[in-house]
C-alpha cells in the first residue's frame, strides 16, 4: 500500500479511539469550580486541587461586595471535621486559604462562612475529592 | 479522501456532542410523598414526577379532617451547586385548602435539574433532587458506533461509485465493521456497567452529578456511611417545639435526611396521658426543624425521632432529656384492648379499625404499631417511656399496585383493611403500651393497646 493508504487507515483508526475516549471520558485535572449563592451573595469556590493532599481555595463575591471576612470549614461526610481554615483577600471580592488538608478520598462539605455588617451567612458546597 | 475525511469529523462531532443530547431527553424520577406537621395542620405534600426540565412540576396538598380551610403559599427554589453559574429562576404560586379534608393541586416550573427545596409558607422547606435520565456511557458508544457505521457504510457507497480508484473504498469499509464491533462489544457491556452513586441518595447532590451522574464512580474502598445523630429538644411558648440535629462526630447541624416512610423525621412525643403524637417536623434551616404543638399537654414528654441520613440507614433517635411544660400532668389515658404476647418468639397483633374495606395508605402503610416497654411502675405514662429499654415502630404495608409507575398509592385510594396486622418479637417479659394507627376518611386514628409479654418457653 502507498503512504496515503496507511495515513488514511491510521487516521480511521485514531478517531475512533479519540471518539471513544471522548464518550468514556478522560480524567480531569483535579481544579474543581463551584457556583452557588446565600440570600445576599452569590458565591464561587475554586478548589484548585480536589485529590487527597493540600489544595489552594479560593472564594469569589460576585458583585459590589460588603463581605468583610471569610473563612472556609472542611468536612469530611464520615465524620470527620478539619481545622477551619482563614481566607487571606487577595483582590476585589477574592479570598483565598493556601493549604487545606483533604485527608481521605470521598464525600467532603466545604461550608464557606461570610461574616458582613448584616452578619454571617453559610453556603455549603458539597465536593468530591479523588 | 476528502469525503472520509469530512465523514469522520462529523462523526467525531455528533459524538462529542451526544451526551448533551441525551440529557435533555426524558426525565427520570418518581413521585415524592413528604408529610408535614405545619402550624395546626398535618399535610401530606406529593411532588408529581417531573418529565421534562424545563418544565411543569405538579404538587398536590392532601389535608386531613377537621384541617382549617385558608391559603399557602408555594415557592421552588432551585439549591444546586454547580460548575456553570447563573440566574436562578424561582418559581412561585399559592394553593387554597378548602374547609373539606382531600387534594389541592397546584403547579409550579422547575428551571434547572438538580437539588431544589419546596418552600411552603415562608417555613418549610423540603430539599429534593429532579433527576435527569441519562445513558451509561456504554450505551452512549453503543449509539455512537451504530450511527457512525451508518454514516460510513454510506459514504463507502459514495466512495465506491464516485472514486477513480477502488482501494478507497475499502477505508470507510473497514470503517464500518470497526464501528459495528465498537457497538455490539458496548452492548453486551452495557448490562454488565454498574450502576453509578444516586445523586441526593448516595453522595450529595449538585447540578453536574445530576446531569452526568457516570462523572461520580462508586469508589468502593471509602466507607459511606455517615455518623448517628443526637437531637436536642427544646420548647418556645409552650407551644413550638425546635428539633436540632447535630452529627455525632463534627458536631456539625445534619443536613443530609433522606425522605423515609413519607417524611424526613417521625417525631414520637409521649405525653404524661399517654395520648401519642406522631407528628412530622418541617426542616425550616439546614438541621433544625419545628412542629406546632397542637393543645400541649402539662409535664414530661418522652420523645423520640426516627431518620435517615444519606449513606446510611434508618435510626432511632430518642431525647435523653425529653421536654417538660409547667403545670399539673393529666392522668393516664386507660388502653382499649389487652392482647398477650410471649416473649422470644414472633407474635401477630391484628387490630379491626374500620368496618369495611376503606383504610388509606398513611405515610405509604396501610397501618402503624408503636410499642414502648417494657413499662417500669410509674403512673406518668411520658416517663415511663422514657425510661422503656425499647421503642419499636411496625408497619402493616400496602401491597404493591401491579403494573404500576412504582410510586407509592395515593392516600386518596380508600381500599384497605378493614383489619391491619403487625408482627414483632418481643425480646423481654413485661407490660408494653402500644399504639395502632390507621387513617380512614382522611383521619388518623391511634388505637392505645396493651401489651402483656410473658417470659419465652422457647429456649433461647
Ligand atoms: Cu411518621
Amino acid at each position: 500500500m502507498t503512504r496515503g493508504r496507511w495515513v488514511a487507515v491510521a487516521l480511521v483508526v485514531l478517531l475512533v479511539a479519540a471518539g471513544g475516549f471522548v464518550l468514556l471520558g478522560g480524567g480531569g485535572g483535579g481544579r474543581v469550580e463551584l457556583n452557588s449563592s446565600s440570600a445576599r451573595h452569590s458565591v464561587r469556590l475554586v478548589v484548585e486541587r480536589a485529590r487527597v493532599g493540600t489544595t489552594a481555595m479560593e472564594v469569589e463575591i460576585a458583585g459590589e461586595s460588603t463581605v468583610e471576612g471569610v473563612r472556609l470549614e472542611p468536612v469530611m461526610h464520615m465524620g470527620h471535621a478539619m481545622p477551619l481554615a482563614e481566607t487571606a483577600a487577595v483582590g476585589p471580592g477574592r479570598y483565598r486559604a493556601e493549604n487545606v488538608l483533604l485527608e481521605m478520598t470521598g464525600q467532603w462539605e466545604v461550608t464557606v462562612v461570610l461574616r458582613d455588617s448584616a452578619g454571617t451567612e453559610r453556603v455549603v458546597f458539597p465536593l468530591l475529592v479523588s | 479522501m476528502r469525503i472520509t475525511a469530512t465523514a469522520l469529523v462529523a462523526f467525531l462531532l455528533l459524538l462529542c456532542g451526544a451526551p448533551q443530547a441525551f440529557a435533555d431527553g426524558a426525565m427520570a424520577g418518581a413521585d415524592i410523598h413528604v408529610a408535614q406537621t405545619l402550624g395546626a395542620r398535618e399535610l401530606t405534600v406529593v411532588l408529581r414526577r417531573v418529565d421534562a426540565v424545563p418544565g411543569p412540576l405538579r404538587v398536590n396538598v392532601i389535608t386531613h379532617a377537621g384541617s382549617q380551610p385558608g391559603r399557602l403559599s408555594l415557592r421552588l427554589v432551585p439549591t444546586g451547586v454547580g460548575s456553570v453559574s447563573g440566574p436562578r429562576t424561582e418559581s412561585a404560586t399559592s394553593v387554597e385548602l378548602r374547609d373539606r379534608p382531600g387534594s389541592h393541586d397546584a403547579t409550579l416550573t422547575v428551571s434547572l435539574p438538580g437539588p431544589q427545596e419546596l418552600v411552603i409558607d415562608n417555613t418549610a422547606r423540603i430539599p429534593f433532587v429532579v433527576p435527569v435520565s441519562v445513558l451509561s456511557p456504554a450505551e452512549r458508544v453503543t449509539y455512537g458506533g451504530f450511527v457512525a457505521a451508518g454514516v460510513l457504510l454510506f459514504v463507502s457507497l459514495v466512495v465506491s461509485v464516485k472514486a477513480r480508484r477502488s482501494w478507497l473504498a475499502l477505508v470507510p469499509g473497514g470503517g464500518v465493521v470497526a464501528a459495528l464491533a465498537v457497538a455490539v462489544t458496548a452492548a453486551l457491556l452495557s448490562a454488565s456497567t454498574p450502576a453509578p452513586p444516586v445523586p441526593g441518595e448516595d453522595i450529595d447532590a449538585t447540578v453536574d452529578n445530576v446531569l452526568d451522574p457516570y462523572s461520580t464512580r462508586p469508589q468502593s474502598t471509602v466507607d459511606e456511611s455517615r455518623p448517628p445523630v443526637n437531637v436536642l429538644v427544646s420548647v418556645q411558648d409552650g407551644v413550638e417545639l425546635t428539633l436540632r440535629l447535630v452529627d455525632g462526630a463534627s458536631g456539625r447541624p445534619v443536613d443530609d435526611l433522606l425522605i423515609h416512610d413519607s417524611a424526613l423525621a417521625h417525631l414520637l412525643i409521649v405525653p404524661p396521658s399517654g395520648a401519642l403524637r406522631h407528628l412530622h417536623p418541617v426542616r425550616v434551616a439546614p438541621g433544625e426543624y419545628r412542629v406546632h404543638l397542637d393543645a400541649p399537654e402539662p409535664g414530661y414528654h418522652a420523645v423520640s425521632v426516627e431518620i435517615a441520613r444519606r449513606g446510611g440507614g434508618v435510626q432511632l433517635l430518642r431525647s435523653a432529656t425529653g421536654f417538660t411544660l409547667p403545670g399539673t400532668p393529666r392522668p393516664a389515658v386507660p388502653t382499649t384492648e389487652t392482647v398477650r404476647a410471649e416473649g422470644g418468639s414472633p407474635t401477630t397483633i391484628t387490630a379491626r379499625m374500620s368496618e369495611k374495606r376503606d383504610l388509606q395508605p398513611w405515610l405509604g402503610m396501610v397501618g402503624h404499631l408503636i410499642i414502648v416497654g417494657p413499662l417500669p411502675e410509674e403512673p406518668e405514662v411520658g416517663r415511663a417511656a422514657a425510661s422503656s429499654a425499647t421503642w419499636s415502630h411496625v408497619h402493616h404495608m400496602a401491597p404493591l399496585t401491579r403494573g404500576g409507575a412504582g410510586g407509592l398509592p395515593d392516600e386518596t385510594v380508600a381500599a384497605y383493611g378493614p383489619e391491619v396486622s403487625f408482627t414483632h418479637t418481643f425480646t423481654s417479659p413485661g407490660r408494653y403500651r402500644a399504639w395502632i394507627q390507621a387513617e380512614r376518611e382522611y383521619s388518623l386514628m391511634t388505637k392505645p393497646v396493651e401489651i402483656v409479654v410473658a417470659p419465652g418457653k422457647e429456649p433461647r
